[in-house]
């Protein structure tokens, strides 16, 4: 068969999917699973872990309020503020969030005995995927966008004019922007790695511990093995550098740095990658709900 | 007979022991454990370094392998406090990922489906079942952390010259008081988790976070307020500085210039735990549920 014959057939089988359903079923389970997850006391402890850090900076802002205010201090806070986005969302927060979030999305539903219903709807299962999937990554994202904010906003906040002209006059705007987009950019990424992995295993350590080691140990592989982990991207997009130094610096180092662009392409394409992956496991999923 | 004429008879048998009455739990469990093969993998795996270490052992004892090697500094086959700090970092974060799939398993079930009731209707108090599945942790995270240590401990013992173990006996002491207090702080917490969470799932989870979102948070409150304490959040943390002193050995930290939580400190936070985890079981276990609408 010719590439010719492939298009066209790939064209034709694109021309009689009904889309327009598809959205409207992927709607109606974003609307439901945001409805089912995002204010529920379960997921209270999602909130403190978005939080916390948003309470300590505000802590320090109520009791470091008598500090001078000048380039220095601000530099150092900027540090600060690199090393929580960095380290604790990007490297705990985020990660720990999106595997109980994505982990449970189907794993949930098998331990409350309910995803039968979702599987006799009329509804195809890289549907049920896909709307999930986005489902989880709105709350997420929803979620620690709105934390990282916070932390900019008291961070610079107490630092009153000068606060107001760094961020507004100098890199403190293009900084939010980039932390802004790899926090949505993790939620994503670690979102399709731990769906796909809840599809495949039962319990949430395994994926938690593989990945948690693959994300760990990736910069020491081939530049090749990098670009399966979403650290590698993430990294690329962090506005700034820690100066770290010993064993945690493997959690900042750029081995081989790409553009921006690229490194935020890269990522999304490892995320569809991972949910066709995901796609392909759902219809090899059967329902036991005994061995539970 | 006819069925209505049976009546109550009670049981007549010989009863278990008051005293080791929990430990009909302990074996239950290690029975229904050892149906798991992904359990019977993690065990052995967790008992991998162990046979390095062994080996290592075995070349710091033997002049004539080591010519075989290449040249190292002098003291590179050295077996004295810091190789034994060394292989109870080790073993003890294998303990930890034992625990994380272990622990759950214990008490969540039970409580899930409502079998508490059931095991509280029998002569069996609230601390005997607290002690038998306490039991199956110590039991199972002894073989991983001090017994395999002891076991290299004597192996370098016997290996080595005469006086060795008389001038290192001291360090069978660290070897086990640690194990022990890690031991008890791992299995009280994961106890304490699965009873609080009820899903096995969850609860997997929630241990397995319990040890890194606190240590991020600590870090992070470090850096901001300008402090150590936040370290004390840090429980592998806290473990290795209580280590290092009980093998007389600087820390990792302490020989990189940075200061140091106190010993009794670190201490005191694990000892906080494990009382917190008891407060959490004392709690969590009664023969009586609340289910709400």
């Amino acid at each position: 068969m010719s590439a010719q014959d492939l298009v066209a057939r790939a064209q034709r089988w694109s021309k009689e999917q009904p889309w327009r359903l598809f959205g409207s079923q992927i709607f109606i389970l974003v609307r439901n699973e945001v409805r089912r997850n995002l204010f529920t006391r379960r997921r209270i402890w999602m909130y403190l872990l978005a939080l916390i850090p948003v309470l300590i900076i505000l802590a320090h802002v109520i009791f470091d309020r008598n500090e001078p205010a000048g380039p220095a201090q601000i530099e150092n806070d900027t540090q600060v503020l690199a090393g929580i986005v960095q380290l604790y969302y990007l490297r705990l927060g985020i990660f720990f969030a999106c595997m109980a979030v994505f982990t449970w999305l189907f794993r949930g539903e098998i331990v409350e005995r309910t995803l039968h219903y979702q599987f006799l709807a009329p509804v195809r299962r890289e549907v049920l995927v896909v709307g999930k999937f986005l489902a989880g990554a709105v709350v997420a994202t929803a979620l620690f966008e709105t934390a990282v904010l916070a932390c900019v906003f008291l961070m610079y906040s107490r630092f009153g004019s000068a606060g107001k002209s760094y961020v507004f006059d100098g890199p403190g705007l293009g900084q939010l922007e980039s932390y802004l987009l790899v926090t949505a950019l993790a939620c994503l990424g670690y979102g399709a790695a731990f769906l796909a992995l809840s599809l495949l295993f039962k319990n949430p350590i395994i994926p938690g511990v593989v990945i948690m080691g693959w994300e760990t140990i990736a910069p020491i592989f081939p530049a090749w093995a990098q670009r399966l982990s979403v650290t590698f991207y993430l990294k690329q997009l962090c506005p700034v550098s820690l100066p770290i130094r010993g064993p945690l610096a493997i959690f900042t180092i750029v081995a081989e740095p790409v553009s921006p662009f690229i490194a935020a392409l890269g990522l999304l394409c490892l995320t569809i990658a991972i949910l066709a992956l995901s796609c392909f496991l759902i219809h090899r999923m059967e329902i036991t709900y005994t061995a539970e | 007979m006819a069925v209505y004429k049976r009546r109550y008879a009670p049981y007549t048998g010989s009863l278990t022991p008051e005293q080791s009455r929990f430990l009909v739990l302990t074996r239950f469990a290690f029975a229904d454990l050892f149906k798991s093969r992904f359990f019977v993998l993690l065990l052995i795996l967790s008992l991998v370094p162990s046979l390095f270490f062994a080996g290592y052992i075995f070349i710091a004892n033997n002049k004539a392998v080591q010519l075989l090697l290449p040249t190292g500094p002098a003291d590179m086959f050295s077996v004295e406090a810091r190789f034994f700090t060394l292989i109870m970092i080790v073993q003890t974060q294998a303990a930890f990922l034992l625990n994380c799939w272990v622990g759950p398993i214990l008490i969540a079930g039970d409580l899930t489906n409502g079998a508490l009731p059931l095991f509280l209707s029998r002569p069996f108090s609230r601390a005997d079942y607290v002690l038998g599945k306490l039991a199956v942790m110590g039991l199972l995270l002894s073989s991983v952390t001090w017994v395999p240590s002891l076991l290299l401990f004597t192996l370098q013992a016997g290996l080595a010259k005469s006086d060795w173990i008389w001038s290192h006996m001291w360090m069978v002491v660290p070897i086990v008081l640690c194990s022990a207090i890690w031991i008890l702080m791992l299995s009280l917490i994961s106890l304490a988790v699965s009873a609080w969470v009820k899903l096995r799932i969850v609860a997997t989870g929630v241990i397995f976070i319990l040890f890194f979102i606190p240590a991020g948070l600590g870090e992070m409150f470090n850096a901001i307020i300008g402090t150590i304490w936040g370290r004390l959040l840090n429980f592998s943390y806290l473990f290795q500085i209580i280590l290092a002193r009980g093998f007389r050995e600087p820390s990792r930290l302490g020989t990189m210039g940075w200061n140091e939580i106190p010993v009794p400190a670190a201490w005191g936070v694990l000892i906080f735990v494990c009382l917190l985890s008891l407060v959490i079981l004392n709690a969590r276990l009664r023969a009586r549920d609340t289910v709400r609408g």
